[in-house]
């Protein structure tokens, strides 16, 4: 079937929203950001690791709601009790007691953390975090990794114009992930001046190689940010409970003072929260922080279930398997195939490149195929493994991996094949 | 916004003088390089002219090079280190750039020692002159067939216009004039400074945009974006699938984005690259749409 008649919904509703939404789609969701023509652009529903789009096209799906879905689209260990409460009442005048029961539970979870605070989005809580280290320490500066996303604010943004330059962006500095000398550096030009540290507990920039960190790297971020007075942040939004249920740092071995999650927290209900230490409470406590929809009853309903729900399923444990079996897998078939497939990242957070193609060509063209075979693997951001996934859904996306590979063997074109053979 | 002349910079008035006097060269050596009866009228030994921008200490200085032929060349890389030159010293004008068409080859040497220059005394006066309106301009003949020169260059200017606005020109060559037209003003506003941290982190690397028989080169090395012909490996792809839909969209009859989610423009590659481009392409926008 032509692309045009595959997708003729989800091209028709783009057109129309073109017309009145900035980009059609903005941000991540662009058509831009996959491959036009071979994935949709709307989806109308999903279950289990499964997903539908518009014209009634499904897929196995890896991209888990950027990471939200955890314990499965439309679980109803999660929906049951999220639904229930939402007929009772959402967004009341004063918080629900769910509040308190998901704080404790947090601050019992998760290393090192004394203090809970709820927001919506990771950008709140990451920007939340760097604005209490500032006032804690009176100091400026945020040194966080190159390519490293912390959200969609100015101070952190790509939306790079003058006049948040000399505003926002100006006191941010940037170092490469797992240099010591380099982060050594900044603290020594910049001495008495950085207040924290943010970093990811393992850097997924995109369009690159996800990376872990060196065993001496974040025990050096730590001795660094004590020595001189700073505090270190582990922004976990992204992997989430799906490296470990004690926080991504724990699964790393490192104390960070505070800690951002999101995504995953209550399997795709809008909630993310910022962790602290104790030595921060103050400072947290002097702050005014609201936000009109940031104490909702249903979300937090719903990161409850999601916590028993994980704890049942095997959480990181089964994760782990589950993207150990697909990493395997897609490294033999892409050797088998001649291509240099390598999968980074942590096997529940995987992502796939070719050594031969830093510039994603082949990413493209794979995930296109991908996509062409009923699986949505994205060809820019890392994937995600949930514990809906099945080893019958590995199976069934390695078959069409094998299929894939050798289309992209096979059909491509002569220009980027010599370019290949060169180096 | 839409701005006016009045309320821009003078950084940015250089830039857009700078950029008018690209686009203006750069569309006359398209329309010579698509149009026989233009050809015919260049005379025999070609013609060379220099647009000269003098404009004292503001603004990114720039230089480039436009030369065309029957076997036409466009080498703005060439012109590089004039800009740079140019910019140093605020005496010297801010933008220098030059046109040369010839019937055949030989195009060398006609870089330094044109037929004719034409001096504009500021940005101001550049950017009301090549935008159609009144201004000061002062023709410098440097040769006998200086005032031909000056003839042909408003010929072929013109016929630049009306080959984009005529229903017969075939669809080639209103796609091939209207991306000329779209990467060399992406080449003319790059070195903007309101575009500097943006074009820091957007990676260096060259993106072919094609269609049909069409084919540019755009090479991101730092700020700065040069156009060319021919080029090996590009990092990016950008293409069009058809003539029609690049003339829509680089018209802005179609959004791009809408083209894009069709199937009609297709981006392959390094992303970061394009976006970046896109970037810039909204700051040539901006400047287009300035009110003279």
């Amino acid at each position: 079937m032509s692309s045009g008649k595959k997708f003729a919904r989800s091209r028709e509703y783009f057109e129309r929203a073109a017309k009145v939404i900035p980009g059609g789609i903005y941000g991540s969701k662009s058509p831009g950001f996959l491959v036009p023509g071979h994935f949709p652009y709307y989806l109308e529903g999903a279950k289990g690791s499964c997903i539908v789009d518009v014209d009634g096209n499904q897929y196995i799906d890896y991209l888990c709601g950027y990471g939200s879905q955890i314990v499965g689209y439309g679980n109803p260990a999660v929906d049951g009790p999220a639904l229930d409460q939402a007929r009772r009442g959402d967004l009341l005048n004063q918080p629900h007691p769910v509040m308190v029961e998901l704080a404790e539970r947090l601050v019992d979870l998760v290393d090192g953390m004394d203090w809970a605070v709820f927001v919506k989005n990771g950008t709140d809580a990451t920007t939340l975090a760097t604005s209490i280290a500032r006032a804690d320490t009176g100091k400026q500066i945020v040194v966080a990794a190159e390519g490293a996303y912390h959200g969609a604010a100015n101070w952190c943004s790509t939306n790079v114009f003058p006049v948040f330059t000399s505003a926002e962006q100006r006191d941010v500095r940037f170092f490469s992930y797992n240099n010591i000398a380099q982060l050594e550096k900044l603290f020594k030009d910049n001495k008495n001046n950085i207040a924290c540290v943010i970093l990811t507990p393992y850097h997924h920039p995109t369009y690159k190689p996800q990376q872990l960190p060196t065993p001496e790297f974040l025990k050096a971020v730590e001795v660094l940010c004590q020595r001189e007075g700073a505090y270190f942040i582990m922004d976990d939004i992204r992997a989430n409970f799906r490296l470990s249920m004690a926080g991504s740092h724990s699964y790393f071995g490192a104390h960070p003072d505070m800690v951002t999650m999101g995504k995953a927290l209550a399997n795709g209900y809008p909630i993310s929260v910022l962790l602290g230490a104790e030595a921060l409470k103050k400072t947290a406590s002097s702050f005014f922080i609201t936000g009109t929809y940031w104490m909702s009853a249903v979300p937090m309903i719903a990161a409850m279930a999601t916590l028993n729900e994980m704890e049942r399923l095997g959480g990181p444990h089964r994760l782990a398997q589950l993207g150990t079996l697909l990493k395997n897998g897609l490294e033999s078939l892409g050797e088998k195939a001649g291509f240099k497939a390598r999968i980074s990242g942590p096997p529940a957070i995987p992502f796939l490149t070719f050594d031969e193609d830093p510039n994603l060509f082949l990413n493209q063209r794979f995930c296109a195929a991908m996509a062409d075979r009923g699986v949505f693997m994205h060809p820019h951001h890392n994937w995600f493994i949930s514990l809906a996934h099945s080893e019958e859904d590995i199976e069934r996306t390695l078959s069409a991996a094998r299929e894939a590979f050798e289309e992209l063997r096979g059909g491509f074109s002569a220009l980027f094949m010599n370019k290949i053979h060169e180096q | 916004m839409l701005m006016k002349l009045s309320q821009l910079s003078e950084e940015q008035k250089a830039i857009l003088a700078r950029l008018k006097a690209w686009l203006a060269l750069q569309l006359a050596a398209e329309a010579f390089r698509s149009d026989a009866g233009l050809q015919k009228l260049c005379p025999v030994g070609g013609v060379s002219l220099e647009l000269k921008i003098m404009q004292n200490g503001a603004g990114r200085g720039g230089s480039a090079h436009s030369s065309s032929g029957r076997d036409m060349a466009i080498n703005p890389a060439a012109s590089a280190s004039s800009a740079d030159e140019s910019a140093a010293t605020a005496t010297k004008p801010a933008a220098t750039l030059q046109l040369f068409v010839k019937k055949g080859n030989a195009i060398a040497g006609a870089r330094n020692w044109p037929q004719l220059v034409l001096v504009f005394p500021g940005s101001e006066a550049a950017i009301k002159v090549l935008s159609g309106g009144k201004g000061a301009a002062l023709p410098l003949p440097l040769s006998p067939g200086a005032f031909k020169t000056l003839r042909f260059f408003k010929k072929a200017s013109s016929r630049a216009t009306e080959l984009l606005r005529e229903a017969q020109t075939p669809d080639m060559v209103r796609a091939r004039l209207l991306l000329a037209a779209t990467l060399h003003g992406l080449e003319a506003v790059s070195g903007d400074s309101y575009l500097e941290r943006r074009m820091h982190i957007v990676p260096d690397g060259t993106v072919a945009v094609r269609v049909g028989q069409i084919e540019f080169f755009a090479a991101k090395r730092g700020r700065d974006i040069r156009v060319m012909e021919s080029a090996q490996h590009p990092d990016a792809v950008l293409s069009f699938s058809d003539y029609q839909s690049a003339i829509k969209v680089l018209s802005g009859k179609r959004q791009a984005v809408v083209a894009l989610g069709s199937g009609e423009v297709k981006i392959e590659g390094l992303l970061p690259l394009v976006q970046g481009l896109f970037a810039v392409l909204d700051r040539l926008s901006w400047y287009l749409g300035v009110s003279v």
